[in-house]
C-alpha cells in the first residue's frame, strides 16, 4: 500500500521511480541529520512531547511483543533497546557534566530529593552528601546561558574534564541525579542501599514516565532498566537491573529499580577504597 | 447531584467497547446485564445513523456553513464548563469559569499540561446525529468524535437536573464526555497491548474515569 501513495505526488517526468519515492522525505532528513551533527553538545532545555514519546514507546513495545515468544524474551529485548541508550548517555552526560555552566543548571535540580522522602527503616539511605558527584568540579557561578556563544567555544569552557566515577556510590548518585534529570526532567525519588545484600541498590521512581499509560505489570519498565544497566556496565560496573512495583503513599505506579552489581565490582571496590 | 449513572463507549461499527456503572445502585433496573448493554449500544448506533439521514438538508447545510446558523437544539460551539460547576447548572453559561482549576490541583493529567484537559470551548463534531435523548426515566447524551467513536452518558431523570436548560445540560455532558475522550486518548490509545475496536479492559483508564466523574 505504501508504494502507490507517493506515486501520485511525484513528477511523472522523473527517470527513476525508486529514487523519487525516496526523495520525498529528504528535505526533512537532511535538515534533521545536519541538525544533530552540528548541534552543540551543551545542555539546552529540550522538551519532547509526552504524547509523541508515549506513542513511539507504545509502537516499539508492541513490535517487540509481537516478535517475542515468551515474556522473558520480550523483557530481554526491551532491555537491550534501552542498553544502547545507556551506553551513549554515559559519554554525553559525563561530557556535559564537565561544562561549568551546564553543571550548574543540572545539579541545581537534584540534590533536594532524597532528604525529603520517607525512608524504610530497614534500609540505610545513601548519604545525600555525595550528590555533588556531578557538580564536584569547579563550576562558575554565572547562570547565564553560554550556549549562544556557539559550539566552537565549547572546548574553551572546559577547564577540567570530569573524572570518571569510580565508586559505586558516586556512579549511582550520577544515575539518580543527572541521568534521571536528563531522561525524565526530575531526579529519581530515592536511592536506597539494601540492608540484606551488599551488592544491591535501589533507585526509586514514584511516577515512571515511559510506562505511565501502560496498565498491568512491570514488563515495559525493563526498558528503563536497560538504560541504567547500559550506563553502569559501560562505566565499568557490570550489573543486573530489574523493576519491581512497590506502591506507597498514594503512588500506586511507584517502581523500584533493583540494581544488582556483579561480585567483581564489590571486590574491586574493597581493594581500591578499603572496606565498603 | 450525580451527573452520570453509566458511561458507555461505542466504537465506529456499533460495538460496545466500554461500559461503566458509575453509581452501583439499582436506580436503572432496566439495563443491568452486559448483554442488554450490548443491545442498547448497537440500537443507539443504528438510531444515530437513521437520525443523521432524517436530518433536514437545510440544517445540515447551515451547520457545515457557519456557526451562527443552527437548528433548534443543534449547537456548533460548546462552551468550556469546568468540572464541579454543575451545581450552578441553571445559572447559564456566563459564570462557568468559577470552578476553574479544580481538576488540576489533586490530579495527574497524564500528557496534558495545565489545570485541565482543555481550557476553552470546542466545536461539536456531531453532524445531524443524536445529541440527547430524553425518556421518562432516563436522559442520554451522546458525544460524537471525529474517529467515529461515540461516548454515551446515561443519567436518571431527576427534577434537579431538569431545572437547567436543555442546551446547558447538553453542554455540561459534552464537557464531561470530552474529558473522558481525553482520558481515552491517553490511557487506551497509548496502551501497547490494546487491540483497536476491542473491549477496553484497562485498570488505569477505569481509575482515571472514576476520579474524573467523581468531580462532577
Amino acid at each position: 500500500m505504501s508504494q502507490p501513495e507517493p506515486q501520485k505526488i511525484i513528477d511523472p517526468s522523473s527517470s527513476s521511480h525508486k529514487k523519487t519515492v525516496k526523495k520525498l522525505p529528504t528535505p526533512l532528513n537532511t535538515n534533521a541529520s545536519s541538525c544533530i551533527y552540528t548541534q552543540s553538545l551543551a545542555f539546552t532545555k529540550n522538551k519532547v512531547s509526552l504524547s509523541a514519546m508515549a506513542f513511539l514507546f507504545q509502537e516499539m513495545v508492541s513490535t517487540i511483543y509481537k516478535n517475542s515468544k515468551t515474556m522473558a524474551e520480550f523483557e530481554a529485548k526491551l532491555n537491550k533497546h534501552g542498553f544502547g541508550i545507556g551506553v551513549r548517555l554515559l559519554e554525553l552526560l559525563n561530557f556535559r557534566a564537565s561544562l561549568p555552566v551546564t553543571t550548574n543548571s543540572r545539579s541545581s535540580i537534584f540534590p533536594s530529593s532524597s532528604s525529603t522522602s520517607a525512608q524504610n527503616p530497614s534500609n540505610s539511605t545513601v548519604s545525600a552528601s555525595g550528590s555533588g558527584a556531578a557538580g564536584g568540579n569547579s563550576g562558575s557561578g554565572s547562570t547565564t546561558d553560554r550556549h549562544s556563544n556557539g559550539p566552537e567555544s565549547l572546548t574553551s569552557l572546559i577547564n577540567t574534564m570530569k573524572r570518571r566515577d569510580l565508586k559505586i556510590l558516586d556512579i549511582l548518585q550520577f544515575v539518580h541525579g543527572t541521568v534521571w534529570a536528563y531522561l525524565f526532567d526530575h531526579p529519581s525519588d530515592d536511592l536506597v542501599k539494601s540492608s540484606e545484600r551488599s551488592n544491591e541498590y535501589m533507585i526509586v521512581d514514584n511516577m515512571p514516565v515511559f510506562t505511565q499509560f501502560i496498565p498491568g505489570g512491570v514488563s515495559c519498565d525493563f526498558y528503563v532498566c536497560g538504560i541504567v544497566q547500559g550506563f553502569l556496565t559501560n562505566a565499568g560496573f557490570p550489573c543486573r537491573v530489574t523493576p519491581h512495583r512497590m506502591p506507597q503513599d498514594g503512588f500506586d505506579r511507584r517502581i523500584v529499580y533493583l540494581v544488582q552489581f556483579d561480585k567483581q565490582v564489590l571486590e574491586r571496590e574493597g581493594l581500591r577504597f578499603g572496606s565498603n | 447531584m450525580k451527573l452520570a449513572q453509566a458511561l458507555l463507549i461505542i466504537n465506529k461499527s456499533g460495538g460496545l467497547i466500554y461500559k461503566k456503572d458509575l453509581n452501583g445502585a439499582n436506580n436503572n433496573p432496566g439495563s443491568k446485564n452486559g448483554n442488554e448493554y450490548l443491545i442498547f449500544a448497537s440500537t443507539l448506533h443504528s438510531v444515530f445513523a437513521i437520525v443523521s439521514q432524517l436530518t433536514p438538508k437545510s440544517i445540515q447545510l447551515g451547520e457545515s456553513g457557519n456557526s451562527d446558523v443552527h437548528g433548534d437544539d443543534i449547537i456548533e460551539h460548546v462552551p468550556y464548563i469546568p468540572p464541579g460547576s454543575n451545581d450552578e447548572l441553571g445559572s447559564g453559561n456566563s459564570n462557568n469559569n468559577n470552578g476553574k482549576g479544580t481538576l488540576g490541583n489533586n490530579n495527574n493529567l497524564g500528557s496534558y499540561h495545565g489545570t485541565d484537559f482543555f481550557s476553552s470551548g470546542f466545536r461539536s463534531w456531531s453532524r445531524g446525529g443524536v445529541r440527547q435523548i430524553e425518556t421518562d426515566a432516563l436522559e442520554i447524551y451522546v458525544y460524537q468524535t471525529l474517529t467515529g467513536a461515540r461516548f454515551v452518558l446515561v443519567n436518571t431523570r431527576s427534577p434537579a437536573a431538569q431545572s437547567a436548560h436543555v442546551i446547558t445540560r447538553i453542554h455540561t455532558a459534552d464537557n464531561l464526555l470530552r474529558r473522558v475522550h481525553c482520558l481515552y486518548g491517553d490511557y487506551v490509545m497509548k496502551d501497547p497491548f490494546y487491540a483497536l475496536e476491542m473491549p477496553i479492559k484497562n485498570s488505569l483508564f477505569d481509575a482515571a474515569v472514576t476520579t474524573l466523574v467523581a468531580q462532577y
